[in-house]
């Protein structure tokens, strides 16, 4: 548990600019248990567990936790994740504590960053344009990108809450590898090919991530219990 | 790096602190006991219009439910089926307090449905909600 949050804190990291500032959010892991619950149970019903039944609400407010988490060893189906979205006629991001929860298979194909992905949607970001439901996001540049690089030998490359798009004529080639960072216009990313994470205005979660994450600092006020692995 | 901050500091910066429930591969299912109805609970969804739909046209859902007891109910999910872009969400109104949109990541494809939970600790009784949406253009 604590690797992913590691890896989410580097996620936020690596995404950050000027216009975000630095780091996107910073995010600690207050308490991790598990749960007695059988593995058969729905993703969906996982959801409403989260949300609406004890030990879960207890130990979250025991905690503070400004957002809480499933992580499934196993998949429910075909399905990776869910998460609520704030935003839309839903609560706006000041009222959103009680939805404030998601669910993520430890390991699933669609994503190397799985538990990434669904963190972010908590925090208002979306798809890529061609994999969201419409121009209805919390803020209008909040989207994933993806892109190809001129050399038509290479893969393209996508960000965290990017699909691989492979519906003709959009195509992102080759394995089009996932890079540990959510869109931003000023952040590149430098591998085999310079990949620029987002577009100017138009694909820029991380902006939502960074406009979010002061409110979601309060969904949970603090109970003085930082520390919660005993180190002091 | 976290003992770096104070408490002070970490509320000054964009600390969101996170609870993980790890979930264990399997257990032994639920134990089978006595099985009690807790009470009778009637759900009516009326969808207007519902029919000669025109794009962008806003649809009114209607949701009813009641609790003819005798056992009170404290707390209720109304989920919708799924979708992907049928809808303008944009522009939804409703009067259901706690309503929320979910979206699913599957290993190829996403879809979106609306969860509304009442859970406010009162017993249901009857509730009437209304939600009006739009066809996508």
């Amino acid at each position: 548990m604590q690797q992913l949050m590691d890896e989410t804190q580097q996620a936020m990291v690596n995404s950050a600019s000027a216009q975000t500032g630095f780091p996107l959010a910073e995010v600690n892991l207050v308490h991790a248990q598990e749960i007695s619950r059988n593995a058969s149970q729905s993703m969906w019903s996982d959801l409403l567990y989260l949300r609406d039944e004890n030990p879960p609400m207890a130990l979250r407010d025991y905690w503070a936790a400004d957002i809480a988490m499933l992580v499934r060893k196993t998949p429910d189906g075909g399905l990776c994740g869910l998460a609520y979205i704030p935003g839309y006629d839903a609560p706006q991001p000041a009222g959103f504590s009680p939805l404030a929860v998601g669910v993520a298979v430890h390991d699933c194909t669609f994503s190397p960053a799985n538990f990434q992905h669904e963190f972010a949607h908590l925090l208002g970001a979306n798809h890529n344009p061609a994999n969201t439901l419409n121009t209805t996001e919390l803020i209008c540049s909040a989207f994933g990108h993806w892109a190809n690089p001129q050399n038509a030998k290479k893969s393209g490359k996508r960000t965290i809450m990017s699909y691989k798009v492979n519906n003709p004529p959009l195509l992102c080639r080759g394995d089009c590898t996932q890079v540990f960072n959510y869109s931003n216009s000023e952040v590149d990313y430098m591998g085999d090919w310079t990949f620029q994470t987002g577009v100017v205005d138009t694909r820029e979660n991380a902006r939502v991530i960074a406009e979010v994450a002061p409110f979601a600092r309060d969904w949970k006020l603090s109970a003085g219990r930082i520390f919660a692995d005993g180190f002091e | 790096m976290q003992a770096e901050y104070s408490p002070t500091d970490l509320n000054e910066m964009h600390a969101a602190q996170i609870l993980l429930l790890s979930f264990p591969f399997l257990l032994s299912p639920a134990l089978a006991g006595n099985i009690m109805v807790p009470a009778d609970v009637s759900v009516n969804l009326v969808a207007e219009p519902n029919s000669g739909l025109v794009s962008g046209q806003p649809i009114t859902f209607t949701l009813s439910a009641t609790n003819h007891g005798p056992e009170p109910v404290d707390v209720v999910a109304f989920s919708s089926s799924q979708f992907t872009n049928e809808f303008e969400v944009f522009i939804a109104t409703t009067d259901c307090e706690g309503l929320g949109l979910v979206v699913g990541d599957t290993e190829f494809s996403y879809f979106y449905y609306y969860v509304w939970g009442l859970t406010d600790g009162a017993h249901l009784k009857s509730v009437k909600r209304e939600f009006v949406i739009s066809t996508l253009l």
